[in-house]
This record gives C-alpha cells, sequence and structure tokens, in this order.
C-alpha cells in the first residue's frame, strides 16, 4: 500500500504542469462601472443595534454581486445623481464616537469608485430619525440638496452641490421632510395638515414660499410621509388606505385628487396598506404598494405580506403579488423589464420580476437592519 | 414559509397576547398564530420578555397598581413606545442608565393602566450618549403618527437637547392621567 501511495505522489508531482499564475500587483482597487445599470440599488442598513456606523451597500438586483458600499453616519440619507456620477450621503458624527463635538454632512462619493470627493458641512441640526427618504432632496435641477433640519425647531439647509458649500437654512416652523417638484422647488408637509410649497432662486436662497389650506386629517386618516413619485406626481398612501396624489409639474406643488387603494369589501376584511416605506412607483405609471390584512390602530409599519399594484391613471388594481417574506420595504427599478427588491423580515432582500410578480432570488448578508432600498435614478 | 418555521421555532415562548399590540419591529420576525388568526408579533416583543427569548431576568415595579414586567415590550406604558428598553440597559422605567443624559424633549402618548383602567400620558424621554443599548429592543404603534407631526411620532431619534445626539434607550415616564382620551 505504501509503495503505490509512493508512487502516486511521485506522479503527481513529475505530472506536466501549467504555467505559474503571474504575479499581481498590490493596493489593487475594484471599481464600479459607471452609469450603473438599472437593477443596481443601494441597500441602507440602518443598524439599529449600533446607530452611530449605519451603511449602504450597492448590490446588483440580477447577479446578487456585492459591488461596494459606503460607510455612514446615524441617521443618514442618501440622494444621488448619475448626470453627475455622484452619491450624496447625510449623516451625524461626533468627534469621539458617541460623545464630543457634532458634525454634520453631506458628504459626496464618486459613483465608480465610490470614494469620497467631498465633505460639505452643514448646520449640526439635520433632523435624526429612522431612515426616510423625504429626510433630503436633490432639487429637479440637479443644483441643490435640500437637507430637513429638526433640532426641535424645523427648517432646511441648502447646499450647493456646484460649490460644494451650504448656502443657507430656510425656516419651515410646523413643516417637515422634503419632496421635489420641477426645476428648484419642493414642498414639506406640516403639522396643520397642509403642505408648504418653497422654490428657491438661483443661489439657493429662498425665492417664495406658500401653505396650501389642510387637506390631511392627521388624526382620523394620516397620509404617510413614505411617498413614491410617478412622473411629476407624488403618491401619498393613507393608513387606512387612500391615496392622496400631490401634482409637482410646476414649482409650486398643489393638492390633487384622492382615491381608495381599496374596495368597501376590501375595507371591511382590514386590508390596509403597511411596512416601513410601503410603497413605490414605476414610470409607466404603476404604483407598488405593500398591503396588510386585518389593520388596526398602529398596524402601519407591521410588515407587507402581500403587494398590491395599481395602474394610477385608471386608479385600478392591475396585479396583487403574494410575498415569499413579509415586507419591511419595497422598491421598483425604473427600466422596462424592472425588478422589485423587498427588504424582508428576515434581513435580507427579495428580488421578484416586477412585470410578472414573480419571486426570482434572495441577496443576504446586507446588514443588520436594512430598512431601505435606494433604486438608481 | 421559512421564517415563519424558524420564528415559530425560536420566539413562540413569546408570541404577543394582545393582538392590539404589534409594531414595526414585528418587521424582523412577525408570523402567524395558529392556522386562522394573522397577528403579526414584534420581535421586539418577543424578544424582551424578561427571563424568555432575550435572557432578561424578569423585573416587577413592585407596585400592584403599576402591573406588568418593564422589561417585556407588553408592559403597559410601552404602547407607543420604539427603541431599547431602558429597563434592561442598566436604567428603569423612569430612569436613564447610568452616564446616559435623559433627553428633556420627547413625545407623548396615552396608554391605558389595566391595574385601575385609566389611560395616562406618558412622556418617552429617550436617554443618550452612549451608543444603542442593543437589549430588548420594542416597537409599539399606538397613536404614532408620521414624521411631520414629530410630538406624535417616534420614528425621530428624541435625543435632542442633549449634549451628545447618540441613542442609547428609552423611558417610559408617567406624566399624568390623560382627561380627553
Amino acid at each position: 500500500m505504501k509503495r503505490w501511495i509512493s508512487i502516486w505522489v511521485l506522479l503527481c508531482v513529475a505530472a506536466p504542469t501549467t504555467a505559474d499564475l503571474p504575479a499581481e500587483s498590490v493596493l489593487g482597487v475594484a471599481k464600479v462601472a459607471t452609469p450603473y445599470g438599472p437593477h443596481l440599488a443601494l441597500i441602507h442598513d440602518f443598524a439599529f443595534s449600533n446607530l452611530i456606523d449605519s451603511k449602504f451597500s450597492l448590490v446588483d438586483a440580477d447577479s446578487q454581486a456585492f459591488l461596494g458600499m459606503l460607510s455612514a453616519g446615524q441617521f443618514a440619507t442618501l440622494d444621488m445623481s448619475a448626470a453627475r456620477n455622484e452619491l450624496y450621503v447625510g449623516e451625524t458624527y461626533y468627534s469621539h464616537g458617541s460623545r464630543g463635538t457634532r458634525a454634520d454632512l453631506v458628504t459626496v462619493y464618486d459613483m465608480s469608485t465610490l470614494g469620497v470627493l467631498a465633505e460639505i458641512e452643514i448646520p449640526t441640526k439635520r433632523a435624526n430619525s429612522v431612515v426616510n427618504k423625504a429626510s433630503a432632496s436633490l432639487t429637479a435641477d440637479g443644483r441643490f440638496l435640500v437637507v430637513y433640519n429638526m433640532n426641535p425647531a424645523m427648517s432646511v439647509s441648502v447646499v450647493d452641490l456646484d460649490k460644494r458649500q451650504f448656502v443657507g437654512e430656510i425656516p419651515t416652523p410646523g413643516c417637515a421632510l422634503v419632496y421635489a417638484t420641477v426645476e428648484r422647488g419642493f414642498f414639506m408637509l406640516c403639522g396643520d395638515g397642509s403642505l408648504l410649497a418653497i422654490t428657491l432662486d438661483e443661489h439657493g436662497a429662498l425665492k417664495s414660499s406658500s401653505h396650501s389650506k389642510p387637506f390631511i386629517d392627521i388624526d382620523k386618516d394620516p397620509l404617510t410621509e413614505k411617498s413614491s413619485r410617478i412622473g411629476t406626481n407624488w403618491y401619498f398612501p393613507s393608513y387606512l388606505g387612500r391615496v392622496q396624489v400631490i401634482a409637482a409639474d410646476k414649482e409650486v406643488a398643489r393638492v390633487a385628487d384622492t382615491w381608495w387603494l381599496t374596495t368597501d369589501q376590501e375595507r371591511k376584511e382590514g386590508w390596509r396598506p403597511a411596512g416601513w416605506h410601503w410603497s413605490a412607483g414605476h414610470p409607466d405609471g404603476r404604483l407598488f404598494v405593500g398591503m396588510i390584512p386585518k389593520g388596526y390602530t398602529g398596524s402601519h409599519k407591521d410588515p407587507a405580506t402581500e403587494v398590491w399594484v395599481f395602474d394610477v391613471a385608471r386608479h385600478a388594481r392591475v396585479a396583487k403579488i403574494a410575498l415569499k417574506n413579509a415586507a419591511i420595504a419595497i422598491e421598483v427599478t425604473a427600466d422596462a423589464t424592472p425588478r422589485m427588491l423587498v427588504a424582508n423580515v428576515e434581513g435580507s432582500v427579495d428580488v421578484y420580476d416586477a412585470n410578472a410578480g414573480t419571486y426570482m432570488h434572495t441577496i443576504h448578508g446586507v446588514g443588520e437592519t436594512p430598512y431601505m432600498i435606494h433604486r438608481i435614478e | 414559509m421559512r421564517w415563519f418555521d424558524r420564528w415559530m421555532e425560536n420566539r413562540a415562548r413569546g408570541v404577543a397576547r394582545r393582538s392590539s399590540r404589534r409594531g414595526f419591529l414585528g418587521l424582523l420576525a412577525t408570523s402567524l398564530v395558529g392556522a386562522a388568526a394573522v397577528p403579526l408579533l414584534p420581535v421586539a416583543r418577543a424578544a424582551s420578555h424578561g427571563g424568555g427569548e432575550s435572557q432578561v431576568p424578569p423585573q416587577s415595579t413592585g407596585n400592584p397598581a403599576d402591573p406588568g414586567d418593564p422589561s417585556t415590550c407588553e408592559y403597559w406604558r410601552y404602547c407607543g413606545i420604539d427603541g431599547f428598553l431602558c429597563s434592561c440597559c442598566g436604567g428603569t422605567r423612569n430612569e436613564c442608565p447610568p452616564g446616559t443624559e435623559m433627553s428633556p424633549l420627547t413625545w407623548i402618548g396615552t396608554c391605558e393602566n389595566p391595574a385601575d383602567g385609566k389611560r395616562y400620558v406618558i412622556s418617552y424621554n429617550d436617554c443618550c450618549g452612549k451608543s444603542s443599548c442593543g437589549r430588548c429592543l420594542c416597537n409599539r404603534n399606538d397613536g404614532d403618527k408620521p414624521v411631520y407631526r414629530p410630538q406624535s411620532n417616534n420614528d425621530i431619534n428624541w435625543c435632542m437637547g442633549t449634549q451628545s445626539t447618540v441613542y442609547n434607550c428609552s423611558t417610559a415616564v408617567i406624566l399624568g392621567t390623560a382627561t380627553n382620551t
């Protein structure tokens, strides 16, 4: 037996060899191909058990590849501009981790290298709340980033992305969050149930502001602040299942129509929207909404078990998607063969064919508490 | 469903007993209970059971008029809380852990005390200046409104007006009985 082993080892050693692998350069760092394909997405790990160190993971919804990440501070926000090839992260840090001097930043990243291009200091007032896409927004012209502040006085900080600097603060008492319209307009939602429409001048200073009449019954059926945009309309589902449209085709937004997502019978069965970020819009006019049966007072953040798809032009449901895993947040890519991404209750991301409504696969390892998905805009 | 099976296996001992107490952290582990009912149960509640899955020893207020275990998400004052329970983090239901700072700003909810049937005004003051406690995560959304009504919202980090806005845990302090609920 030993002799046979010896012969085998000898044969192995003496066997013809292939060429040696070439030496490789050290200090290599990968890049991401740009422009990003439509099926890439950024997953926000809120890191609830370690809030001062959140992150965004860039993944490919088709190949399931993990392409890179951004390290962010606490209660971070994300915006992006494919035209500028840049990502903008709003973040809050302390000089000694959990204490020391507070710094609030808009950090500018290159979409290819995922390296930092600039750190723009802003007033240490940026709203710190559980992930919300409307906590900051680019203006439609791409020139300014508007950051919602709460300390607890409410205001916005305006950042000039051309000059890479903070250019001013606009008080917005009683009004929160930022939803872009066109050019340099945006609106906010207010505690009296109205909206505040604001326009900026070419320097980022306040040009105009106006309140709508109150249109939200916050006590009886509030609109979720986690909204989705299709074309120039913003869609705000309510806790009970209406959807309120805000027309944003002019700089000054206006309150438009409202309609029910559910029939009388479905409402009797308790079907309501639910989840953390429970809606997503596709440019072709489809609104995807996470739904639960047997809703109750306080169920608006429960995980969605189904996604219902609506044609917003006809106010009609066109599909139901039963979810493999209940949804914390949903997103839909903006291309013609879209993927629906679901941040699920297991802490991973399920990918669906959004047209067929069929589950494809799951992306794992995107953090401790991945609560939000950002498609490529 | 796979998550259902796993959840049931790991969390079944902590299933919620009252269907009205459910919340967002159920997003992390929710489940069907039985075949008919579909209570979506927060892992926060399940995980926070004293002596249960969170490995936190049971607690008592020592006062029959203030019933329940403050280390569990079911404790009556937590009907609108969102975060780590300070009772599990070195503090109590109404005190912050040592070395942290209680935020003077907060949001206000009302909860019913099962001992006397009265509704009480509860102040959910956060404790600040150390990183996330990470124990006894609990979220319930009775009365929770969107961020644009901040005084009724539990998404906001209420570590404001403190030396550091870094969030550690949450308390539930009685301010008084509610007069108009």
